[in-house]
C-alpha cells in the first residue's frame, strides 16, 4: 500500500516537473521582445534613457504586418524606489508606444512614435526593427522632480499591444500564443 | 447563510433573469466592439471574461438544478417525474430551434464574409499599385538621371563653396532640398525655404552602405513633417584625392495631387489586403460571439425550463402530497395558494374540502366522545349498583354483566360473555335452576318477577330477579334486561329482627307472671305441706317441686331469649385475638377433665377491633356448644382452637376455627343453624349459635358452619383485622 503510495507520488512529481517544463518552454517561446541593455544618464537638468531592444516577430504577427496591419509596441517605464518592507516606491512611469507598418507603395516600413506623431521610413523590416529597438536619449525625468536619485531604479517592460490591433484579430491574439510578445522586466540604477 | 443565499441566487427567478439580461447586454456591447476598431480596447476583455464567468455561473445554477432534481427522482418524491418531463418537453423545445438558427447563421455569416471579397477587385487594386509603382519608377529614374548629372557639378567643390553651388544647383532641378554628405556626415545643405538648413533630412543608414558600394538610391519617401517626398541619392564621382566618398541627397517635392492619388492607392490596397487578412480572424469572432450568443440561450432556455416547469408542478406536487396526508388521516393540511389559474382552483378547491372533512371528523369525534362518555356514565353506574344486572341477546346468551352480578352469582361472568347461559349451567350446577327460571320466564316475552333460591357451597342464597323485555330500538333483537338481587341477607335480618321482637315479648309477657307463679306455689308448700297429710303432702311437695324448677328452668329461658334479643352498645377497641382465646380457655383447663384442648395459634396476629366481653361470649358459647354436643356421643372430647392471619384479595382478616370430634351438624343447612330454636340438643334454647352469629355480625364479620371431613364439626369466624374495612361480601 505504502509502495503503491509513493509510485502515485512519483508519478504525480514527474507530471508536475513535465507540467512546468511545458509553462517554461512555452514563456521562452514566447520571449518575442528581449531588452539587451538599458542605461541611463543626466543630460541638461533630466535624466535620459538609452536602451537596446530587440524585437523578434513571430511569423503570425508577421504575416498581418505584411498584410497591412499596424503593430504597436508599448514600452512601459517604471522609475521606482526600491524598500525593503514595504513595496517599491513608485516615482514616475511613462508609456512610450510606436506603431510599425507597412507601405505598399513604396515598399517600405514606417515606425511612428506614436507619443510624438513622429515617423520614420526604413527600407527593410529588420532596420525598422532595428530603430524601434535603439532607444537614445529619451528623456524619462526632469532632475528637478527627483531631489534624491539614490538607489533608484528604471524598469522596463516592452510589449506587442494587443488591444490596439483590429477588432477581428484581439480574439485570436487574446488567446493564441503567437501574438503574446513580451520581454521581462529590465532593471537598471537611474545615474546621473 | 452563505448556502441559503446561494440557494436563493440558484432558485430565484430575478436573479436568473438580471444575469441573462446582463450577458445580452454584454453581449450587443461585444457585437459592437467586434465591428468599431476604434473604441473598446480594454474593454475587449472584460466583456468576454463577463460573458465566460456569467456563462458559468448560468451553468453552475444549472448544475444545481440538475443534481437537486436528480436527487428528489431518486428519491421518488412526488412531482419529480412531472418536473422532468416537462423540463426535457421545454429544452427540447427550446434548443432545436436555436440551434438550427444557429446553424445557418453561422453558413451565412461565412458566406456572406467572403462574398465581400472579389478577385476582379483585388486585381484591379494591384493592378492600380502596379501602376502607381510604375509611374512613379519612371520619373524616378528621370529624377535619378538629373541628379546623377548635378553630382558631377558639385565633384570638386569644397565644403566651404559647396552651399551655394547647392543652391543654384536646386533652384535649377526643383528639388525641395538638396543635401551633401561625405560619408554619412552632412557637408551642406540647401532647402527650397531659404533659411539656413539646421537639421536636414538624412538618408537611412542602409543607403550610405548602398552609396559606399556604388549603389545609387531612388524612392519614395515620407519625409518627417512634409510628408511623402521623392528622395534621391546619389554618389559624388571622386574627382579630387582629398575629399572622401562623398553622396548628394535630392528630395524632390510630389505634387498634391500625386501625393493624394498615392496615398488613396496605398490607402485603398492597405485596407483590402487587410480586411482580405483579417478575413479569418473575423469570421472567428463573429462565430465567437454568436456561439456565445447560443450558450446563453440555450443556458437560459434550459434554467427558464427548470424555473417554469418547477413553478408549473409545485402546486401538483403540493397536492399530491395534500392527499397523501389526507389519506393518512391528517385532515389538517391546508395547501399554499398559488396564482389564479386554474390550478389555484383546484388548490382552493382541495383546501376547502380538507376544511370540510375536518370539521365533519371533529363533529364526529365530539359526538363519539359524548357517546364515550355516557357509556362511562352507565358504566359507572351500572357497575355501582348493589343489584346484578345482565343483558341476553335472542339466542339467550350473555351480552353485558356488572361488577355484581358477578359477585352475587359467585362466577366469573366474563369467562361466559358472549355464549349461552347453558354454559354457565353446565359449569356451574348451583346455578342450573337460576338459568331454568330464566329461560322459562323470558318464553314469556313479557315483564317478569320471580323470587327464587339457590343452594350451594355459601349455604342458601335467595335472589329476586326481575326481567324486563328490551324496548325501542332493542325491540326487534329479543334482547331482555335481567335485575337481580341477593336478599338473602336482608331476609336474615328481617327475621332476627322477629325473632328479637318475640325474644323481648316472651321475656317481658313471659317472665312477669312467673314470679307470682313460683311465690304462690312456694307459698302452698309453707301453707299446707306441714298439716297434709303424709301421702298428699308427697304429692304436694313434688307437684310444687316442680313448679318451682319448672318456673326457673322458664326464668333461664326467658333470660336467655332476652339476652339474644338485647342488643346493648358495643364498646370497640383494638385487642388481640390470641390473648383473649389464651384468657378463655384457662377456665376450661381442668386436669382432671377429659377434654383435650388443642391450640394452635398464628404468631403474626394483627389487633382486630373488638368488644371483649362480647367475643368472651362468643368463645364460651362456642365452646360449651361444643362440649355438650361431644358429650352425649363419645369418651374422649377433643376440641382443636386455631387462629390464622388471612390474607385474600384486598381484605384482611383474621380467621378463628373452632373443631370438635362430636357428631357434626348431621346435616341440617347452615343458614338454619344460626337462627334462633334450632338445635339438635335436648334441652338446649337454640339460641347459642344464633347470638355467636350475632356477635359475629356486631363485628362486621361472618360465620360459618360445616362438617369436618374426618368426622365432627367446625366453625369458622373471620373478623376484619383493625384499620381494614371488614366486608361483608368478601367471600369467594
Amino acid at each position: 500500500m505504502v509502495l503503491a503510495n509513493s509510485m502515485v507520488f512519483h508519478s504525480r512529481q514527474r507530471y508536475l516537473l513535465a507540467f512546468v517544463l511545458l509553462l517554461l518552454s512555452c514563456q521562452a517561446q514566447a520571449l518575442g521582445i528581449n531588452i539587451e541593455s538599458a542605461s541611463t544618464q543626466s543630460n541638461k537638468g533630466s535624466y535620459q534613457l538609452n536602451a537596446d531592444i530587440r524585437y523578434e516577430l513571430s511569423e503570425e504577427v508577421l504575416e498581418a504586418l505584411n498584410n497591412g496591419v499596424a503593430i504597436t509596441m508599448q514600452l512601459s517605464i517604471k522609475i521606482e524606489r526600491p524598500r525593503t518592507y514595504l513595496w517599491d516606491e513608485s516615482i514616475a512611469k511613462l508609456y512610450q508606444r510606436y506603431e510599425l507598418k507597412y507601405h505598399a507603395l513604396s515598399g517600405q516600413y514606417l515606425v511612428q512614435f506614436l507619443n510624438s506623431g513622429e515617423q520614420q521610413s526604413y527600407l527593410s523590416l529588420a532596420a525598422a526593427l532595428r530603430a524601434l529597438g535603439r532607444i537614445r536619449q529619451l528623456t524619462i525625468l526632469d532632475q528637478a522632480l527627483l531631489e534624491d536619485a539614490q538607489g533608484a531604479v528604471v524598469r522596463l517592460y516592452s510589449e506587442l499591444d494587443t488591444n490596439a490591433l483590429p477588432a477581428p484579430l484581439r480574439p485570436v491574439a487574446w488567446v493564441s500564443d503567437d501574438w503574446k510578445l513580451s520581454s521581462e522586466w529590465f532593471t537598471c540604477p537611474l545615474e546621473s | 447563510m452563505p448556502i441559503r443565499i446561494l440557494k436563493r441566487l440558484t432558485t430565484g427567478p430575478i436573479s436568473a433573469a438580471v444575469l441573462s439580461v446582463l450577458l445580452l447586454l454584454s453581449l450587443y456591447i461585444l457585437g459592437g466592439a467586434t465591428e468599431d476598431s476604434a473604441s473598446f480596447n480594454q474593454q475587449y476583455v472584460i466583456l468576454l471574461i463577463t460573458i465566460l464567468v456569467g456563462l458559468t455561473m448560468l451553468v453552475a445554477m444549472i448544475a444545481v438544478n440538475v443534481i437537486r432534481l436528480y436527487r428528489r427522482y431518486k428519491a421518488s418524491e412526488p412531482g419529480s417525474l412531472l418536473t422532468t418531463r416537462l423540463l426535457v418537453l421545454f429544452v427540447v423545445i427550446a434548443v432545436i430551434p436555436v440551434s438550427v438558427v444557429y446553424y445557418f447563421s453561422v453558413d451565412f455569416l461565412h458566406r456572406g464574409i467572403d462574398s465581400w471579397f472579389d478577385v476582379r477587385i483585388e486585381k484591379s487594386l494591384d493592378d492600380s499599385l502596379e501602376l502607381s509603382r510604375s509611374t512613379l519608377d519612371s520619373r524616378l529614374r528621370d529624377l535619378l538621371r538629373t541628379t546623377e548629372l548635378l553630382a558631377v557639378e558639385v565633384a570638386d567643390e569644397s565644403a566651404a563653396s559647396a552651399i551655394l553651388r547647392l543652391d543654384d544647383l536646386r533652384q535649377r532641378s526643383g528639388a525641395s532640398e538638396m543635401t551633401l554628405f561625405d560619408g554619412n556626415k552632412i557637408v551642406a545643405s540647401s532647402n527650397s525655404k531659404d533659411e539656413i538648413v539646421i537639421n536636414p533630412n538624412r538618408p537611412d543608414e542602409a543607403i550610405f552602405t548602398d552609396i559606399s558600394f556604388g549603389r545609387n538610391y531612388a524612392g519614395l519617401d515620407t519625409i518627417p513633417d512634409v510628408g511623402l517626398q521623392i528622395r534621391i541619392v546619389v554618389r559624388v564621382p571622386l574627382l579630387r584625392a582629398d575629399l572622401g566618398v562623398r553622396s548628394l541627397q535630392a528630395l524632390y517635392p510630389v505634387t498634391a495631387r500625386q501625393r493624394e492619388l498615392a496615398a488613396s492607392v496605398q490607402e485603398a490596397f492597405s485596407s483590402y489586403t487587410e480586411l482580405v487578412y483579417l478575413r479569418s480572424p473575423l469570421k472567428y469572432s463573429f462565430t465567437l460571439t454568436l456561439t456565445l450568443a447560443l450558450l446563453l440561450s440555450i443556458l437560459s432556455a434550459v434554467w427558464a425550463a427548470f424555473y417554469t416547469s418547477r413553478k408549473l408542478v409545485a402546486p401538483i406536487t403540493d397536492l399530491a402530497k395534500g392527499t397523501q396526508a389526507v389519506a393518512a388521516g391528517d385532515y389538517s393540511k391546508r395547501l399554499p395558494l398559488p396564482v389564479n389559474d386554474e390550478l389555484g382552483f383546484l388548490v382552493q378547491s382541495f383546501n376547502q374540502m380538507t376544511r370540510r372533512i375536518e370539521r365533519a371528523r371533529n363533529d364526529e369525534q365530539l359526538s363519539r366522545n359524548k357517546v364515550d362518555e355516557q357509556q362511562a356514565y352507565q358504566a359507572c353506574v351500572l357497575s355501582n349498583l348493589s343489584s346484578g344486572v345482565m343483558t341476553l341477546d335472542g339466542e339467550r346468551c350473555l351480552q353485558t354483566y356488572n361488577e355484581a352480578a358477578s359477585q352475587i352469582l359467585s362466577v366469573d361472568l366474563s369467562h361466559i360473555q358472549g355464549k349461552s347461559l347453558h354454559e354457565l349451567s353446565a359449569q356451574h350446577a348451583r346455578l342450573g335452576r337460576f338459568v331454568e327460571i330464566l329461560f322459562e320466564q323470558m318464553e314469556k316475552h313479557q315483564q317478569w318477577r320471580e323470587e327464587m333460591t339457590l343452594f350451594g357451597a355459601g349455604g342458601r342464597q335467595v335472589l329476586v330477579c326481575r326481567g324486563v323485555p328490551m324496548t325501542g330500538a332493542l325491540e326487534a333483537s329479543g334482547d331482555t334486561l335481567i335485575v337481580f338481587e341477593d336478599v338473602t341477607t336482608l331476609m336474615q335480618a328481617q327475621r332476627n329482627a322477629a325473632w328479637g321482637e318475640v325474644a323481648r315479648r316472651l321475656a317481658h309477657e313471659i317472665k312477669n307472671p312467673l314470679t307470682p307463679i313460683q311465690l304462690s306455689a312456694e307459698r302452698l308448700r309453707h301453707k299446707y305441706l306441714d298439716n297434709m297429710e303424709p301421702e298428699s303432702a308427697e304429692v304436694l311437695d313434688r307437684a310444687t317441686h316442680t313448679i318451682v324448677q319448672q318456673v326457673e328452668a322458664m326464668k333461664a329461658m326467658v333470660n336467655a331469649f332476652s339476652e339474644y334479643a338485647r342488643a346493648p352498645q358495643i364498646k370497640l377497641e383494638a385487642l388481640n385475638l390470641n390473648e383473649l382465646i389464651d384468657e378463655v380457655l384457662d377456665l376450661y383447663r381442668d386436669e382432671e377433665s377429659d377434654l383435650k384442648l388443642t391450640i394452635s395459634l398464628d404468631p403474626i396476629m394483627p389487633h382486630v377491633e373488638a368488644d371483649a366481653g362480647r367475643l368472651r361470649q362468643l368463645l364460651h358459647n362456642l365452646i360449651k356448644n361444643a362440649i355438650e354436643a361431644m358429650q352425649e356421643v363419645t369418651a374422649k372430647p377433643e376440641i382443636a382452637i386455631r387462629t390464622l392471619c388471612m390474607q385474600e384479595s384486598n381484605c384482611r382478616y383474621v380467621e378463628l376455627r373452632i373443631e370438635d370430634n362430636g357428631p357434626g351438624w348431621s346435616g341440617d343447612s347452615e343458614a338454619e343453624l344460626f337462627e334462633p330454636y334450632v338445635t339438635s340438643k335436648q334441652g338446649g334454647t337454640g339460641l347459642g349459635l344464633a347470638i355467636v352469629k350475632k356477635i359475629v355480625e356486631e363485628h362486621g364479620g361472618m360465620v360459618a358452619a360445616e362438617d369436618r371431613p374426618e368426622g365432627g364439626a367446625r366453625i369458622v369466624i373471620r373478623l376484619p383485622v383493625l384499620h381494614s374495612k371488614g366486608q361483608d361480601d368478601a367471600e369467594t
